[in-house]
């Protein structure tokens, strides 16, 4: 049964205006359509327009031109359905980590007894249950980025958008947060739009690789490594051979 | 063992510290001290130039009892004596600290409040902003006698003194702090689903609190210096006045005696403030020692 579309980016284009005056497009009329709990991973060069697009679909910024539908309706500014995990640390740094994942709960008045229940059981998903009573100044960087993935979580969006999480961590951290993240994706399954430029990441995570290029779809990339995934995964040749592939997109 | 030796080591840092500290002190009362006797050798105004330690303490401080009733309930001049001295000194040292706490907070609150509404409202700056601007410009200290001739030598007029110019200082450090307010975390709040209203109560206005801290911080200590300069100018009461008279009848003890009760006050609250900003800014990262260890 062929899945349902969830998200349907039409023709869109995004033109910025630079100091001198000049135009700069960093995207030009970009068509993508992403499936019902999908995960799919955008990734590209940097100033491919990764970013810009996740910002677009979250509805941070309007496009110069086309649209984007969410289950057909027209994005036209930020909603509580698309959560965003944002590159820099963005948790609040004078709430407590409990205070943090509750915070989405408190905006839409979740009374408090059922707000703790749910906070309660992020945190637990996440590991970070010891955790809840920390200021995030006490917090590792991995540890932070989970913070912000239970609150997105915790908030329950249909659409999870994720812009280089993982990208200021390193090498071991980075794995070991890819796997919490598709324990949570397996328990909670959510629409996943995945930007990095990271191409083992990508592929480590995906349904679906889609390579931007110049503010265009260069490529749709299928990738259908078998789930669950585990650590293996990155040193078998399936692996490396998808990685292969991907690379001459990217050159 | 190592508990025991630690303990020690920091100790003995500690002591090698206020030793330092006691040795430069020490030699400034010394210098003082010397200098002082020295001077009666060449003039006999030495006193008045500058009194020794011993005379501070032993003459001009009993002394303040002459001023008994002055500003203050009560029989004109008492002989001097500790006890009335100190009743003079206690009196208007209450007076200032009441007009320097009112005041700033009177200030605060207006500065702070107008800050937010400007930050809330692009109509809003466009409203006062040119009149905040021309407020801004005029020096602070220029103002006393347009409050004086406004609110006479009244206890509102030094209060309201001390208010604005904490108000000054205090809406243009919150504007700046607004502005600061990293863009992530609205864009964070917003994907979240916060509304304006509560994107300015849950993160604005949170996130702006250290910057204010060390503004309110810059600020108490500027009212204690305005405060005494309105009470030069306009009051009967308060240690400013008490400052003036002082100066007038050419007791130079005297004077130096207020100026150390300033100093041991404005530290003293600066102390008590910092405690209390501390704990509110516990949350915020902070570099634990940047400078060498002693």
């Amino acid at each position: 049964m062929p899945k349902k579309v969830k998200i349907h980016i039409d023709k869109v284009s995004k033109v910025y205006q630079t100091e001198d005056g000049r135009e700069l497009s960093v995207l030009r009329e970009l068509s993508l359509d992403i499936l019902e709990d999908e995960f799919v991973c955008i990734i590209g060069p940097s100033g491919c327009g990764k970013t810009t697009l996740l910002s677009i679909i979250a509805g941070l910024q309007p496009a110069t031109s086309g649209r984007i539908l969410v289950d057909g309706d027209i994005v036209s500014g930020p909603g509580r359905d698309r959560g965003v995990v944002f590159q820099e640390d963005a948790i609040f740094l004078w709430r407590k980590v409990i205070h943090n994942v509750e915070y989405g709960l408190q905006l839409r008045k979740v009374p408090k007894t059922e707000r703790r229940k749910i906070v309660q059981e992020y945190l637990k998903l996440v590991g970070l249950e010891d955790f809840a009573n920390f200021f995030p100044k006490e917090l590792s960087g991995g540890m932070k980025k989970k913070v912000a993935l239970a609150t997105v979580y915790a908030n329950d969006p249909t659409i999870l958008l994720m812009d280089e999480p993982f990208g200021s961590l390193d090498y071991p951290t980075k794995c070991r947060l890819q796997l919490e993240l598709l324990k949570l994706w397996k328990t909670k399954t959510k629409t996943t739009v995945f930007i990095t430029h990271d191409v083992e990441e990508a592929i480590f995570l995906s349904d679906r690789i889609v390579v931007l290029q110049n503010g265009k779809v260069e490529t749709v990339y299928e990738n259908l490594l078998p789930r669950p995934r585990a650590d293996e995964l990155r040193v078998q040749t399936e692996f490396n051979k998808i990685k292969g592939d991907l690379r001459g997109y990217l050159e | 063992m190592s508990l025991v030796n630690d303990t020690m080591v920091r100790f003995g840092r500690k002591l090698r510290f206020y030793y330092l500290t006691l040795l430069t002190v020490g030699t400034i009362l010394v210098v003082w001290e010397v200098t002082a006797h020295a001077l009666s050798f060449f003039t006999p105004f030495a006193t008045t130039i500058l009194p020794p330690l011993e005379h501070i303490i032993t003459v001009s401080l009993p002394g303040f009892a002459t001023f008994y009733g002055v500003g203050m309930p009560g029989i004109y001049g008492k002989a001097p004596s500790f006890s009335f001295a100190f009743l003079v000194l206690g009196y208007h040292s209450i007076i200032t600290f009441f007009r320097v706490i009112t005041g700033t907070l009177l200030g605060a609150a207006i500065g702070i409040g107008l800050g937010i509404l400007i930050g809330w409202s692009y109509r809003f700056e466009t409203f006062v902003g040119i009149p905040l601007l021309f407020i801004r410009t005029v020096p602070l200290l220029a103002m006393i006698p347009l409050f004086i001739v406004w609110f006479g030598g009244s206890e509102l007029g030094v209060l309201l003194y001390i208010a604005f110019g904490s108000f000054i200082m205090l809406v243009i450090n919150t504007m700046e702090a607004i502005r600061n307010v990293p863009p992530v975390y609205q864009k964070y709040a917003r994907t979240l689903g916060a509304t304006r209203g509560q994107l300015f109560r849950t993160v604005i206005i949170p996130a702006i609190v250290p910057e204010l801290t060390g503004g309110i911080r810059v600020v108490i200590g500027l009212s204690w210096a305005i405060g005494l300069a309105a009470e030069y100018l306009a009051t009967q009461r308060g240690l400013g006045r008490m400052m003036i008279l002082s100066e007038q009848y050419m007791y130079t003890g005297r004077m130096i005696m207020i100026a150390f009760l300033y100093m041991i006050f404005s530290i003293g609250l600066n102390k008590v403030y910092v405690q209390g900003a501390n704990y509110i800014t516990r949350w915020v990262p902070r570099v634990e020692e940047i400078r060498e260890r002693r």
